[in-house]
C-alpha cells in the first residue's frame, strides 16, 4: 500500500511539473503585457529586457486615462457587450430549445442551416452586412453594433447541444402540471440550462468586448466607438509606444477578468457539449 | 389681380428661401493625425481630434449656412469603410486617406480639381503633389502634404558618431556622397561597443517591410534601375542596373557587415529603434522623423534628446542621387449640387491656404506649398535648416518610385516585399528575386489593362 | 393540408425559433447569400458585371491562392492536433487532483481566451522581436543563437503554430474536464483493479468516453483555425515570401486592397465548401457512435 502511495506521489509530482510548465508558457505573454504596461517608456526598448520591473510606474495608465473619450468607449463596450449577451442568451436558448425538443417540420433543416453557417468566413459578409445595416439606418447606432452580433449561429448550436441532453420527462411533467409552453421554457428549461448559459454568456461577452473590426466600420463618430475600436485609434495615433499599448491592452482585459472570475463557478464546471445522451 | 398674387407668391417663395436657406452639410474623413490648431497649449496632450474639429468650426464661422462634419478613420479600417460607403452611396464628400483607387476617377466617381485651382496655386504646389492625382488629363488630388515621413527621400545622420569616427559629415550634407564613399564611411561607423568581440553598433539598419521598401528602392533607382518602361506597359525592375542596386543593398549586410543581419524581419519601427537607441548612426526619413525623436523625448521614451541632420542618399559617381517624392491630399467625390461643390472647394482652399497649411508644421510634415515651406520653423534655426535642406533635396532630386496614379503598384507591393525578404534571407539571389517579381508584376499589369 | 395542421400543432416550435431566426436571416443569411451572388460578378464596389464562374476559374489558376490553401492546411493541421493533444494531456493530468488545484489550472489555461486575439498577437510580435524580444533573450540565456522567428520562411509558420498552441486549448480543457467528470469513477477503479496501466486506461476508457467532446472540439477547432486571420494580419501580413498567407488573409487583401469583392467572395465560397468537407470527414471518422 505504501508503495502504491509513493508511486502515486511521484506520478502526481511529474504531472504537476508538466502542468506548471505548460501553464507558465500560456501565462508568460499575459504577464509580459502587464509588466510592459508598468514600465517607464524608456525601459521598453532595453536589451536584455527587465523581467521583473524594478521601478513599476503607473505613468502609462495615467496617460491612457487622461485621454478624452476613454470612459465613454468603455461604457459603449459595456452597453454593447452586455445587451448582446443578454439578448443572445434568451434568443439562442429559445431557438436551441425549439430545435432540440420541439419536433416540428423543418427542425432538422434549421439545425443544419445553423451548423453550416458556422463554417462561413466572415470577411466577405462584411460589405453586404454593411449595406443592410445602412439601409436600416443603423450606421453609427447601438443597434448597428448589437444586432449583427446576436445573429451569429454558434449560440443556437451550443444551446441545442445542451438541451438535447435534458430528459424529456421534465417537459412532460411540467405539461401535466398544467404549465403553458412559455412557462415550461421560462420556469423550467431556462433555469436548468444555467451551465450552458454561463458558457455562452462568458463566451459572448468576451468576444463582443474584444471585437474591433465591425465596431470600427459601423461607427462614425469618436463618441460611438467601442473600447477596442478606440484603442485601434490610439495605436495608430501613437505608434510604437509599446508601454502605452500594453497599458491599454491591460485596461481592456481587466473587466474581462472580473467577469470571468465572477462567473467561473458556473463556467469551469462546464457542460458536456454533445456528450453521452 | 390674379397675376399679382402669383408674383407675390413667387416673391414670397424667393424671400423665404433667402431667409431660410437649406443648410449645406459637408462630411469629410481624415486620419487621426496629431496636428495642433493655433493656440493649443503645449502641455495639453494632443489627439487626432483637435485639428479637424478646429478647422471645421473655423470654416462654419465664415460660412454659417454650412455644416461641416468630420469623421476620424484609421488606416486599419479605411479600405473597408470606404468600400462599404461607396457600395451604399454614403461616401463622404471628400477624404484624406491612405487609400484610393484610380478606377474611381475613370468611372466618374470623383470630382476633378482643375477648375478650382488658381494660377497661384498651380505655381505654388509642387509638381509631384499635383501629379499624385493625375488621371486621363485631369487632377483629382487637392494637394496638402508633401513627402510624408521622408522614407526613401533622405537620410538622418547622428553626428556625434560621425565625429567619433573622424568623418566630415558637413561635407556629406553639402556635397552628398558616392556609393564608394558611403561604403567606406559605413565601415568606419561599425564597431563593437561593449568589447565582447562581436559587432553591436552598425552604420545603418535595413528592412524589407512597409515603408522600408522606399529606402531599398532608393538604392535601386540611384543605380539607374526603373520600375517600368516609359509608357508603363512593362515592369522592368530586373534590369542589370536594378539588380546591381539590390546587390549593393545586400552587400551592406552581407559583404561589408555594416548593417545587421535579419533585415528580412525588420519593419520601419525596428529600423527606427536601431537609430533611436544609437545602435545605428544613419537613420532614414525627413523632418517627420526628427519630430518623432523630439516627441519621444518629451514623452519619456528616449531618455536623451539628440539632433540628427538631414543628408541626401548616396549616389553613383557621376550621377545624381534620388529622393522618393510624392504628395498627398484630399479627394472629392462627385457632387450633384453645384452650390455644394463650390462650398467643398471653398473649404479645401481654406484648409490649404498659406496660414492653415502651415499647421502641418506641428506634425513635422512638409506642406504642398513651396512658398510656405520656406517660412516654417522661423524660431528654430536647427529645424529650419533641416527642413530647407529636405525641401531642396526633394525639389531637385524628387522622383515618384511607383509609377503614375494608374499603375497598380498596391497589388504588386506584396510581391516586391517577398522579393526583398527572399534576397535578405538569401533564399534567392537578387537577380532571381527581381526576375520572379517582374513575372508577377507583369501578370498583374496585364490583368488590369 | 396535413402538413399545415402539423405546423399548427407544432406552432410553439416556430414560436421559440423565430425570434432568433429573423435576426439570423437578416444579419447573417442574407449577407451570405449576397456573397454567393457577388461571387459571380466582377464587383469593385461601384460597378458590377456578371461573369458567371470566371472568378472561380481564376482562383484555381492562381498560384497564390493555391499557396494560401496549402498554408491554411499546414496551419490548421499543425495547430489542431497539438492543441487538442495539449488539452487532453492537461485534462487527464489534472483529473486526480483536488478541486482547488483543478480550478487553478483551468483558470490559468483559460486566461489567454479573455484577451483579444489582436492584443495576443501584438504581445507575441514583441516576444518574437529579433532584437528586443523575450524569446531571443531566453535563447541567449541557454546559449543558443538568436532566431529571426517571423522573418524566415521556414520558421515563420512554425512560430505562428507554436504561439497558437501555447495560448490555445483553454476552453477545450474546460469542456473535456466537464465531460470527464461525468464519467462514473468506478470505470477507472475497475480497470485499475484488473491491473490495466495508465496508457491502457487512457486509450481504452478515457478516449472513447470523451469521444463526443473531442469530436466537438475538433470540428470547432478546425473551423476556427481554418479561418485564422488576425494573427496573420497583425504579425506577418502573409510574409516572408508568402509563407504565411492564409486563405482568410488573401480574401481580405483581395477585397480591401484590390477592391475585387467578387473574387474575394468566390474565395470564401471555396473556403466554405472545404470546411464543410472537412466537417463531414471528421464526423464520419470519429462520429460513428456519437449522438448528434
Amino acid at each position: 500500500m505504501a508503495k502504491m502511495n509513493r508511486k502515486k506521489l511521484i506520478k502526481n509530482t511529474i504531472s504537476l511539473i508538466i502542468l506548471l510548465f505548460l501553464g507558465l508558457m500560456a501565462f508568460i505573454p499575459l504577464y509580459w503585457m502587464v509588466v510592459t504596461a508598468l514600465k517607464s517608456p524608456t525601459l521598453v526598448l532595453r536589451f536584455p529586457p527587465e523581467i521583473f520591473p524594478k521601478n513599476p510606474t503607473l505613468t502609462n495608465f495615467r496617460q491612457l486615462l487622461g485621454r478624452p473619450y476613454i470612459l465613454r468607449w468603455t461604457l459603449n463596450s459595456a452597453i454593447v457587450a452586455g445587451s448582446v449577451t443578454a439578448v443572445r442568451i434568451v434568443l439562442c436558448a429559445m431557438a436551441g430549445y425549439a430545435i432540440a425538443k420541439k419536433k416540428f417540420p423543418g427542425a432538422k433543416i434549421f439545425f443544419w442551416i445553423y451548423i453550416g453557417s458556422m463554417m462561413i468566413p466572415n470577411q466577405v459578409t462584411l460589405i453586404p452586412l454593411y449595406i443592410i445595416v445602412s439601409n436600416l439606418r443603423m450606421i453609427n447606432t447601438y443597434w448597428g453594433l448589437i444586432l449583427p452580433s446576436i445573429a451569429a449561429p454558434f449560440g443556437v448550436f451550443l444551446m441545442r447541444q445542451f438541451m438535447v441532453t435534458l430528459p424529456d420527462e421534465i417537459i412532460e411533467a411540467a405539461r401535466i402540471d398544467g404549465a403553458s409552453e412559455f412557462q415550461t421554457f421560462w420556469k423550467i428549461i431556462f433555469p436548468i440550462s444555467k451551465p450552458a448559459i454561463a458558457v455562452l454568456g462568458i463566451f459572448t461577452f468576451v468576444n463582443e468586448w474584444n471585437d474591433f473590426l465591425w465596431p470600427l466600420i459601423v461607427t462614425n463618430t469618436t463618441a460611438m466607438k467601442t473600447l477596442q475600436a478606440g484603442l485601434v485609434m490610439i495605436r495608430e495615433e501613437i505608434p510604437m509606444e509599446y508601454a502605452l499599448h500594453m497599458a491599454s491592452a491591460t485596461y481592456a482585459a481587466i473587466p474581462m477578468l472580473i467577469v470571468f472570475f465572477a462567473f467561473q463557478r458556473y463556467f469551469l464546471q462546464g457542460i458536456t457539449v454533445g456528450a453521452i445522451k | 389681380m390674379r397675376k399679382g398674387w402669383k408674383i407675390l407668391f413667387v416673391a414670397l417663395l424667393m424671400a423665404g428661401s433667402m431667409v431660410l436657406p437649406a443648410k449645406i452639410t459637408i462630411t469629410w474623413w481624415i486620419n487621426p493625425w496629431r496636428i495642433a490648431p493655433p493656440g493649443h497649449p503645449a502641455d495639453k496632450p494632443l489627439t487626432g481630434e483637435e485639428f479637424p474639429k478646429w478647422i471645421s468650426e473655423e470654416f462654419m464661422k465664415l460660412h454659417p449656412d454650412v455644416e461641416v462634419k468630420y469623421v476620424l478613420v484609421t488606416n486599419q479600417e479605411y479600405a473597408q469603410k470606404l468600400a462599404a460607403a461607396i457600395a451604399t452611396k454614403t461616401q463622404p464628400d471628400f477624404f484624406k486617406g491612405p487609400v484610393w483607387d484610380s478606377r474611381w476617377a475613370k468611372s466618374g466617381l470623383l470630382e476633378p480639381i482643375d477648375d478650382y485651382l488658381s494660377a497661384e496655386d498651380w505655381n505654388d504646389f509642387y509638381d509631384q503633389c499635383l501629379k499624385a492625382g493625375y488621371i486621363n488629363g485631369k487632377h483629382y488630388v487637392w494637394p496638402w502634404v508633401y513627402g510624408t515621413n521622408g522614407m526613401g527621400s533622405t537620410m538622418l545622420l547622428y553626428t556625434p558618431d560621425f565625429e567619433k569616427a573622424g568623418i566630415d559629415w558637413q561635407k556629406i550634407v553639402k556635397e552628398g556622397w558616392t556609393m564608394e564613399e558611403f561604403v567606406e564611411i559605413c565601415k568606419k561607423l561599425t564597431w563593437d561597443s561593449d568589447g565582447d568581440g562581436k559587432v553591436d553598433h552598425y552604420a545603418l539598419a535595413l528592412g524589407a517591410k512597409g515603408d522600408m521598401v522606399h529606402n531599398v528602392l532608393n538604392f535601386i533607382y540611384a543605380f539607374g534601375g526603373r520600375l517600368t518602361n516609359q509608357d508603363e506597359s512593362e515592369v522592368i525592375l530586373n534590369s542589370p542596373e536594378a539588380v546591381k542596386g539590390l546587390q549593393f543593398v545586400l552587400d551592406l549586410i552581407d559583404k561589408y557587415g555594416v548593417a545587421p543581419k535579419g533585415a528580412e524581419a525588420l519593419d520601419i519601427y525596428g529600423v527606427i529603434s536601431y537609430f533611436h537607441t544609437h545602435k545605428a548612426s544613419i537613420g532614414f526619413g525627413g523632418p517627420y522623423e526628427i519630430g518623432r525623436i523630439t516627441r519621444y523625448v518629451k514623452e519619456g521614451r528616449i531618455s536623451e534628446a539628440f539632433y540628427p541632420v538631414i543628408a541626401p542618399f548616396p549616389h553613383v559617381a557621376g550621377k545624381d542621387p534620388v529622393a522618393y517624392a510624392r504628395g498627398s491630399g484630399f479627394i472629392v467625390f462627385k457632387q450633384n449640387d453645384p452650390k455644394k461643390r463650390d462650398m467643398i472647394f471653398e473649404f479645401l482652399k481654406f484648409m490649404t491656404n498659406k496660414e492653415n497649411i502651415a499647421l502641418l508644421e506641428t506634425l513635422q510634415y512638409l506642406t504642398a506649398r513651396k512658398s510656405v515651406n520656406e517660412t516654417l520653423y522661423q524660431n528654430d534655426p536647427y529645424m529650419n535648416e533641416q527642413v530647407k535642406r529636405y525641401a531642396h533635396i526633394m525639389e531637385k532630386y524628387g522622383l515618384e518610385f511607383f509609377g503614375s496614379e494608374e499603375f497598380p503598384w498596391s497589388q504588386m507591393n506584396a510581391h516586391f516585399v517577398a522579393a526583398l525578404e527572399a534576397t535578405f534571407a538569401k533564399t534567392k539571389t537578387p537577380q532571381k528575386a527581381l526576375d520572379d517579381f517582374v513575372i508577377e508584376a507583369n501578370k498583374i499589369l496585364k490583368k488590369v489593362k | 393540408m396535413s402538413l399545415l395542421r402539423k405546423i399548427y400543432k407544432d406552432r410553439y416550435g416556430y414560436f421559440f425559433l423565430l425570434p432568433h431566426f429573423v435576426v439570423f436571416l437578416i444579419f447573417f443569411l442574407i449577407p451570405v447569400g449576397s456573397g454567393l451572388y457577388l461571387s459571380m460578378f466582377e464587383y469593385n464596389v461601384f460597378s458590377k458585371t456578371f461573369i458567371g464562374f470566371e472568378n472561380y476559374k481564376e482562383i484555381f489558376n492562381d498560384w497564390l491562392f493555391k499557396k494560401a490553401l496549402v498554408n491554411t492546411f499546414i496551419y490548421t493541421f499543425g495547430v489542431v492536433p497539438l492543441w487538442l493533444g495539449k488539452a487532453l494531456l492537461v485534462t487527464v493530468m489534472i483529473y486526480p487532483f483536488r478541486k482547488p488545484i483543478k480550478t487553478f489550472f483551468k483558470t490559468i489555461f483559460y486566461l489567454p481566451h479573455v484577451t483579444s486575439s489582436v492584443i495576443i498577437s501584438l504581445i507575441w510580435l514583441w516576444i518574437f522581436n529579433p532584437t528586443f524580444g523575450l524569446l531571443n533573450y531566453f535563447m541567449k540565456l541557454i546559449g543558443l543563437n538568436p532566431v529571426i522567428w517571423l522573418g524566415n520562411k521556414f520558421t515563420a509558420m512554425p512560430s505562428l503554430i507554436m504561439m497558437q498552441v501555447i495560448m490555445g486549448g483553454g476552453s477545450t480543457i474546460v469542456l473535456l474536464s466537464a465531460a470527464m467528470a461525468s464519467i462514473p469513477e468506478y470505470y477507472f477503479e475497475a480497470a485499475k483493479i484488473e491491473g490495466a496501466n495508465s496508457w491502457k486506461i487512457f486509450s481504452k476508457i478515457t478516449i472513447p468516453l470523451l469521444k463526443p467532446t473531442i469530436l466537438y472540439a475538433l470540428v470547432m477547432g478546425t473551423i476556427a483555425n481554418f479561418q485564422t486571420f488576425s494573427n496573420i494580419y497583425v504579425m506577418t501580413q502573409g510574409g516572408p515570401e508568402f509563407s504565411t498567407v492564409t486563405v482568410a488573409y488573401l480574401v481580405y487583401t483581395t477585397a480591401f486592397r484590390d477592391y475585387n469583392l467578387g473574387l474575394a467572395s468566390a474565395m470564401s465560397m471555396v473556403m466554405f465548401v472545404i470546411l464543410v468537407g472537412l466537417g463531414i470527414i471528421q464526423f464520419k471518422w470519429l462520429g460513428s457512435n456519437v449522438q448528434y
